[in-house]
């Protein structure tokens, strides 16, 4: 199946105490399942943007960071949304 | 309804629980083991007797193996099924379909942590997926963060209506001596504190303690001092992890416990006292909904209506796992909080005529799904 990479937040939460160190530095994050346009559900991030910004039904997009060792992570940012 | 030919066959003959604290030099199958030789005695039955051991805990590769040598005991069916938080209510199902075919004859299931005193936090087996672990939830909370959030937009479900389910906890741990936390919470004590993971906060998470405990099963038509028949048992496994959960506001509670109604020939208006298992305040809510308490989505007002001593419905007598004690897995602690409350030995937080109990233990990501109803005489 191919995916626009499109979607929306079908629910979330803001993680303010980290599962481990390495996740200090980035909170407060969103942890979210993005059901994507196409109907699969997937654990991911909501990046850039408030974290207080973030809602169920809101529309997101894929993008896709260097997690390092060669590595693409998909993560997803509010559609439509102007980009920094 | 009429009872299924299983139902009423089989009983807990004996419950005991063993190093429920903060602190403890014993290791889990030393306090397996202790458990399960006060639920021998509590049962007036011999370890010699035991020819069936079941067993679930994160410490050991074969828990009912581990269990059989400690007690020096050579069972002729062991069975270490884990299923997360819902194992044990689990192993009822199955050393009870054990014993009326003819498999064992005395069984004993038994759980034990020292997770507190090892680490200060959950001991767990659980892997976290390649697809889930590089985001940064907390397991198992964020997961859960997710259930409530959901919740809360399907069906109205408020900040409150969760805190309300600790409140209603720490009443009951309260008129319980050996809950761990006896302190009265307020809504707003539970709301201010600590964030988590939104909306959950420390006070709708579950301790983190030690403990363990073990109950005695035999054929019900065995002498017994005070036995508490199982009356129906059921299970049903729709996910592992949350990545793969088909909803996040329906869990298979659901099938499961319309198995175990069915085999008791009873249903949720028959039921006296309920234990599930309350990892977090949401838990309880769903899962007072799908083993039928309310109507889907109705499981904040019933706990707004009461779910504590003289409210609606009488939940987590002990005071749960946000309350009584947690040591990485409840489900023992629900299942020996049923037999006192059906043996009328739950002493000041007794509730007044409990013939029959219903208890729903969640594993993992309310992953495994099992489900009991016990009664009295």
């Amino acid at each position: 199946m191919r995916s626009s990479g499109r979607g929306v937040v079908h629910t979330f939460t803001v993680v303010r105490q980290a599962p481990d160190p390495y996740f200090n530095s980035k909170l407060p994050y969103v942890v979210a399942m993005v059901q994507l346009d196409e109907g699969p559900r997937l654990m991911s991030n909501v990046t850039d943007c408030d974290v207080e910004t973030v809602h169920i039904g809101m529309p997101v997009a894929v993008a896709f960071v260097d997690a390092g060792d060669g590595l693409a992570l998909p993560v997803f940012r509010p559609y439509g949304a102007p980009t920094r | 309804m009429t009872a299924q030919p299983l139902a009423g066959h089989v009983a807990i003959a004996g419950a005991a629980t063993a190093g429920v604290g903060w602190s403890t030099e014993a290791t889990p199958a030393e306090l397996m083991a202790e458990a399960t030789h006060a639920a021998l005695a509590d049962a007036e039955l011999r370890l010699a007797e035991v020819d069936a051991v079941f067993a679930v805990t994160p410490y050991y590769w074969m828990p009912s193996v581990t269990l059989a040598d400690e007690l020096g005991i050579r069972p002729r069916l062991t069975d270490s099924t884990n299923i997360g938080g819902a194992s044990v209510v689990a192993h009822v199902g199955h050393a009870m379909r054990a014993i009326v075919t003819g498999g064992a004859d005395v069984a004993v299931i038994a759980y034990a942590s020292t997770q507190r005193s090892d680490t200060g936090r959950l001991v767990t087996r659980a892997e976290v997926p390649p697809y889930e672990r590089p985001y940064g939830a907390l397991f198992p909370i964020s997961a859960y963060a997710m259930v409530a959030q959901r919740h809360m937009h399907e069906y109205g479900t408020t900040r409150a209506q969760l805190a309300q389910v600790a409140v209603a906890a720490s009443q009951w741990a309260s008129l319980n001596p050996e809950a761990l936390r006896r302190e009265l919470l307020t809504i707003d004590e539970v709301i201010a504190s600590p964030a988590v993971s939104d909306p959950l906060r420390k006070l709708d998470c579950c301790l983190v303690t030690n403990g363990g405990g073990a109950i005695v099963l035999t054929a019900a038509d065995r002498r017994a001092r005070k036995p508490v028949k199982v009356l129906g048992v059921g299970e049903s496994h729709s996910h592992c992890y949350a990545s793969s959960m088909r909803s996040f506001t329906r869990t298979d509670a659901v099938e499961s416990s319309r198995a175990a109604y069915e085999m008791a020939g009873a249903g949720p208006e028959d039921i006296d006292v309920v234990q599930i298992y309350d990892a977090f305040t949401i838990n309880v809510v769903v899962g007072l909904e799908d083993t039928g308490f309310c109507a889907k989505g109705d499981g904040g007002k019933l706990v707004e209506r009461g779910i504590g001593p003289g409210g609606a419905l009488a939940v987590n007598t002990s005071g749960g796992g946000l309350r009584y004690c947690h040591p990485g897995m409840f489900g023992i602690f629900l299942l020996i909080e049923a037999v006192r409350q059906l043996r009328a030995e739950a002493g000041e937080r007794q509730v007044a005529k409990a013939r029959r109990a219903l208890v729903h233990g969640y594993g993992g990501i309310f992953a495994g799904n099992a489900t009991a109803v016990l009664g009295r005489g």
